[in-house]
């Protein structure tokens, strides 16, 4: 998937613009943010509940080495082939290679982030396979050519009239808008698909290293029929998805699809532990798991960031995130969006390429409260933050004003005496600027940060006011006859 | 590559946590294989009522004519003129085979493995025995064996799934317990075991809800008394 990052600004921008985009990105993230916020009120004790996730991801990363070694003797026990790939491109290779071994024809993809961060269906398709994205919101932007604009919804940019228009031109059926109309016919399209497809292609939900299963969370069936249908089956995750128990599964269960779409379960939740068994009617005759790196060992190495791999991909924090519900997904450039892609984006692909969307954020913190294994986001944006500004690649994501500005801010508060003489300075400015306490008019560039907000006016310090104040309270006690 | 790039993640992972000490205790799960049923007597308001949420259909069932109704009225409902079923021991004690054949419903024929994806594709109904019921979400756990395929539950426009009053679970949490109760029994986890809950729906196309997305459209829980089923094992 190309990367546009850089393009932030300008895309927001396009994005402020689109009146259909903004009455979609309203809708979904009142709709999943009620919904989640209704499933956890209704739990007991919700805030044990995300203790759990967290302490159970928090073990799972501090065990990694044993984790996966202990899934990959598990999943070929079972009957499957474990490969590993340091990079995006090794893990392309691997499935290119499978697929060209056992002469695949067409491929059915459950909807996986992570393949879409390996950029897979080009590689495939570049060796001439036909490949298919299945559940309906992936096969409506494949048809469109975009990218995923949410993690949990990835065509909820797009109005029903807009995929009425695109399924008739691409599909060559009669233009109809009612979604149930839309859906059947993506069904009888993708049925056939499911049916003759030599090869499934899945993302993982969670890896259980004490059983070597898989879990996959959906609703449409699609994640199902990729899993069933087809001969060969290739699952890719990153290393950090791997749990250690049936009992982190159980949580995991509890937790995700409460936080992605207000759930108890999804409709369909399955765990797959290698191939089709022996005399076995369906499921797949091969199953294949590629463990990907592609990164995740360099953030591993971080202290700070590591928590950035508990992410189990809820989309919790984009519903909650007032940059993401008014610039959308595809602002964010590449795979990752909202809170959480400001932070793995530029630890996942070179920083100066993502170098704008950390700062893309007013650190509100309501992605913190809302995430399942409680990653404190705010933290690790102004961790990538400062990363960035100390990179001496880095050129640009703070701008060159506000750095001067805030280089000479610091220059001057190492020196007393010329900060008094500036913030007298400055009071004077806001003496001559200011009504009832607000400015009236800032200089440019503050002036259009100030346009929306009410900046008080400068105060005179407490040191400064002390001395009159001191005057005042001790005069009485100075009067006082002493002896 | 492969040996190379896994001995490269792993070295990796182990330098990035600065070699942590290898601790087999967290591969041991907390809980046992003694799974804790609910009491067959207990009401079933709230299954009933998770699963009308679901826009699935729950069918608390106390003999086998109730049963012939039910499934009667189903097979009228949707218009079913072929079944794809589980060779199942309950199934067998039902006799749903033999309702089948009287009321003109052709099974669809299974005993072919080449053909069984493209019988089962043509199956208007399919027809499942549950391993559990849990209360809390209305969900039915399912395994895949040899006579349990997965495309049953999948394929099929309607899924009617049968299960025991005894087979009732409260929540989540106490699905560990049958799945440790399986490991304990056969060393391993079956090689495919699914959630369902409700039938399959989407919410792609502006958030309007639609059922029948890509598995069926619709679903049936029958909970039946124990003594009419008989359980394997």
């Amino acid at each position: 998937m190309r990367i546009r990052c850089l393009e932030f600004s300008e895309r927001a921008k396009g994005a402020l613009r689109d009146e259909m985009l903004q009455q979609n990105l309203q809708r979904i993230g009142v709709r999943f943010k009620t919904a989640r916020d209704l499933a956890f009120a209704a739990l007991e004790d919700p805030e044990s509940l995300r203790e759990m996730g967290r302490a159970l991801k928090e073990k799972a990363i501090a065990n990694l080495p044993l984790l996966l070694e202990t899934l990959e003797m598990r999943v070929k026990e079972a009957g499957g082939v474990v490969h590993w790939a340091c990079t995006s491109k090794e893990a392309r290779n691997i499935v290119c290679e499978i697929a060209r071994t056992k002469g695949v024809r067409t491929v059915v993809k459950g909807k996986s982030m992570v393949t879409e961060e390996i950029s897979l269906n080009e590689a495939l398709q570049a060796q001439g396979i036909e490949v298919w994205e299945t559940d309906l919101g992936e096969f409506i932007i494949q048809l469109a050519g975009e990218p995923p604009s949410h993690i949990i919804g990835p065509a909820v940019h797009k109005s029903k009239e807009q995929i009425a228009d695109l399924f008739a031109q691409k599909l060559g059926v009669p233009k109809a808008e009612a979604p149930e109309e839309l859906t059947r016919i993506a069904r009888e399209k993708l049925r056939e698909k499911f049916l003759n497809a030599d090869m499934g292609v899945t993302g993982a939900n969670a890896a259980v290293a004490e059983t070597g299963s898989i879990l996959l969370l959906e609703n449409e069936g699609n994640i199902r029929m990729s899993v069933t249908m087809p001969r060969i089956l290739v699952t890719v995750m990153g290393i950090e998805k791997v749990i250690a128990t049936l009992d982190d599964l159980a949580v995991i269960l509890a937790l995700l699809p409460r936080s992605a779409t207000g759930q108890k379960l999804s409709a369909y939740s399955t765990i797959f532990t290698g191939p089709r068994a022996p005399g076995e009617l369906d499921g797949p005759e091969e199953f294949h798991l590629v463990l990907l790196d592609n990164g995740r060992t360099r953030i591993l190495a971080d202290p700070d960031r590591r928590q950035s791999l508990f992410c189990l991909r809820c989309g919790s924090c984009l519903n909650v995130c007032p940059v993401y519900r008014k610039v959308g997904g595809h602002a964010y450039g590449w795979v990752y969006s909202g809170p959480i892609g400001a932070v793995l984006t530029p630890q996942l692909i070179p920083p100066r390429l993502a170098r704008e969307l950390p700062f893309a954020s007013t650190l509100c913190g309501a992605c913190a409260e809302v995430c399942p294994v409680k990653i404190d986001l705010p933290k690790l944006l102004l961790i990538m933050r400062q990363r960035l500004s100390e990179d001496p690649n880095f050129d640009g994501g703070v701008p060159l004003l506000p750095r001067l500005a805030s280089r000479a801010h610091g220059w001057i508060l190492t020196r007393p005496r010329l900060y008094r003489l500036a913030a007298r300075g400055a009071r004077l400015w806001s003496k001559a600027l200011t009504e009832e306490g607000r400015w009236k008019w800032l200089p440019p560039p503050v002036g259009r940060w100030g346009k929306m907000r009410d900046v008080p006016a400068m105060q005179v310090p407490f040191s400064e006011r002390w001395k009159k104040l001191k005057k005042e309270l001790l005069g009485g006690v100075a009067n006082e006859p002493t002896g | 590559m492969s040996p190379q790039a896994r001995e490269k993640i792993l070295s990796a992972v182990e330098l990035a946590l600065g070699f942590p000490k290898r601790d087999e205790e967290i591969l041991k799960g907390k809980s046992t294989g003694e799974v804790h049923w609910l009491n067959p007597s207990a009401p079933w308001d709230s299954v009933e009522k998770e699963l009308s949420a679901l826009s699935a259909r729950f069918h608390r069932i106390e003999d086998t004519g109730q049963l012939r109704d039910l499934l009667g009225s189903i097979v009228e409902e949707y218009g079913v003129r072929s079944a794809l079923m589980w060779d199942h021991p309950s199934l067998e004690k039902l006799k749903v085979a033999q309702f089948l054949d009287e009321r003109g419903v052709r099974r669809v024929d299974t005993s072919d493995p080449e053909k069984f994806r493209i019988e089962a594709a043509k199956a208007d109904m399919g027809i499942t025995a549950a391993e559990a019921l849990i209360e809390e979400s209305g969900a039915i756990v399912v395994r895949s064996s040899r006579e349990m395929p997965r495309a049953v539950s999948l394929l099929p426009p309607v899924h009617v799934a049968i299960v025991s009053w005894a087979q009732r679970i409260s929540t989540i949490w106490d699905i560990v317990p049958l799945w440790r109760s399986w490991l304990e029994k056969e060393g391993r986890l079956p090689s495919a075991v699914h959630f369902i809950t409700g039938p399959s729906r989407t919410a792609d196309i502006e958030l309007t809800l639609v059922l029948g997305a890509h598995g069926p459209k619709a679903l049936h829980v029958v909970a039946l008394p124990e003594e009419l089923i008989s359980l394997r094992e």
